[in-house]
């Protein structure tokens, strides 16, 4: 299915008609914000605009067509294909992924159980964000982290919003599918967030290879050690590492003999030795290979690549330099 | 002459009485059928919402499957309905479609208003009401279900006995 027609299904009859009017990009679309007795917006080409009656991207919010209650209704129900309960944990969670990857957060009032979310009722904003996909941005990376032709332990360093799990989701296509100069390996990802393979009903919508599993929704810690049981994969997979449990895992992982790709927030190995749970990944040199992201100039951007003993295998700024 | 025809006459009237009370007993017994069909089918219904966590087009999909007609029609034709998603509200579409199963079916009306209720509740974010309105929902057929199979003996008995008693009665008129 295209990405306009993936869209298009689960907007409300009434933002369907506007939209197809706008006639917009797809691919430029980032996202769609639909909160009640709000303007509508889209962000399209990296700038916000509201969207008038007839389709118009206008600058003035008085301009646009105002969201009701009935679309907020109307979209929330093709978005939980009329099936709210079936989506508890994702509310719970605050988002669900939707057929193309596409992620949809949800917020409304909040129902505690003790101090826990129990769920979110009268959701009244939502929030589209489109899927994009950015196939072989990974193939860069790829010859620094193989050595002698065997896959390094990989942690790979961004703030957010650099491009952290789109590069890792593309590593593990790669990686996965192999090529001439290495054998595909099997892949295990344990993808508590749903964002690498962005499954819907259990089916990848985005492509992680041909030798991928995944565990979709499932706590890391404990995903590792499942996928270790059950799958036997050569190379273990996950996004955004930080609590305790995460480390003890990898550490299983590790001596397993299966090899680990792991994102991490951050903007520097520093950032990760200044963080006490996180310290001994680097000053025991857990991880052989270091690759450091930025948004400058654009998300996906890799500034440096080290190796365990903090050398400098590629930098981005020497590189940005030389080629001006 | 005279006497064959009426003979004839009468046997004819004998049959079509005997023929009447039977298609009545049937339409009993359909509905005893359907009544049992649509009991287990929300019996599955509720299974695939309480264990399975699927969403409505799915549960009906996969119980239609395995339904007989006019079952399989009546929730095959609402999941896709709602696969579609041109329709705004769940309400409407499971009104349409058990006012359809009404038409197509032995079903009568005092059995299907608890399942029509079920629009308000099937489909929100509480699992457990919707659980407690299907069982509702259960219970009440199982009572109609009851109170038919009660009455079903005696009324047959009735039917029939009176078809070929207005059929003797005829008989012997004529003769």
């Amino acid at each position: 299915m295209a990405k306009k027609e993936e869209i298009l299904k689960i907007v409300s009859t009434k933002l369907r008609h506007i939209l197809h009017l706008a006639n917009l990009d797809y691919e430029c679309l980032q996202e769609l914000r639909i909160r009640v007795h709000e303007p509508l917006i889209i962000t399209y080409g990296g700038m916000e605009h509201f969207v008038s009656d007839n389709g118009q991207l206008v600058e003035l919010a008085s301009q646009a067509y105002q969201i009701t209650t009935m679309d907020v209704k109307e979209t929330l129900a093709y978005i939980s294909s009329y099936s709210l309960y079936a989506y508890e944990d994702e509310i719970r969670k605050g988002f669900i992924t939707v057929v193309g990857g596409h992620r949809v957060g949800l917020a409304g009032k909040v129902v505690l159980e003790k101090e826990y979310v129990k769920s979110v009722k009268s959701i009244s904003f939502i929030n589209i964000r489109i899927s994009h996909e950015k196939k072989g941005c990974g193939e860069f990376v790829i010859p620094y982290i193989f050595d002698q032709g065997k896959l390094c332990h990989t942690l790979i360093i961004s703030p957010p919003g650099c491009g952290k799990t789109t590069l890792l989701r593309d590593v593990i296509r790669l990686i996965s599918n192999g090529s001439k100069e290495h054998q595909g390996l099997t892949v295990g990802v344990v993808d508590e967030r749903s964002e690498i393979g962005a499954c819907y009903q259990g089916v990848p919508q985005n492509d992680v290879g041909i030798r991928t599993d995944i565990l979709d929704c499932c706590p890391k810690a404990e995903g590792m050690l499942m996928m270790i049981r059950s799958m036997s994969p050569s190379v273990i997979a996950v996004d955004e590492i930080g609590k305790r449990e995460d480390i003890e895992a990898i550490a299983y992982v590790m001596n397993c003999g299966c090899q680990m790709l792991a994102t991490i927030h951050g903007s520097s190995i520093e950032d990760i030795r200044n963080k006490p749970v996180l310290r001994k990944l680097v000053e025991e040199r857990w991880f052989k290979r270091f690759i450091i992201l930025s948004a400058d100039p654009m998300p996906g951007n890799v500034l440096m690549i080290f190796d365990e003993h903090g050398s400098v295998l590629f930098d981005g700024k020497n590189a940005l330099s030389k080629g001006a | 002459m005279i006497l064959l025809i009426k003979l004839l006459g009468s046997i004819c009237i004998v049959s079509g009485s005997i023929y009447f009370s039977k298609s009545i007993n049937h339409t009993m017994e359909q509905r005893k059928k359907d009544l049992r069909c649509l009991y287990s089918l929300l019996v599955q219904l509720k299974s695939e919402i309480q264990y399975m966590c699927n969403t409505l087009p799915e549960c009906f999909l996969r119980i239609g499957n395995g339904a007989r007609e006019p079952f399989a029609n009546w929730l095959g034709s609402i999941a896709n309905r709602m696969l579609e998603k041109e329709e705004n509200s769940f309400q409407m579409l499971w009104e349409e479609g058990v006012m359809w199963l009404q038409k197509n079916s032995a079903l009568q009306s005092c059995d299907l208003e608890t399942v029509m209720e079920l629009q308000d509740k099937l489909g929100g974010e509480d699992i457990t009401s919707q659980l407690k309105a299907i069982d509702f929902t259960l219970l009440h057929i199982e009572q109609q279900r009851t109170l038919l199979e009660s009455e079903l003996a005696s009324k047959k008995k009735v039917i029939t006995s009176f078809c070929v008693f207005a059929g003797a009665i005829t008989l012997i008129f004529l003769l």
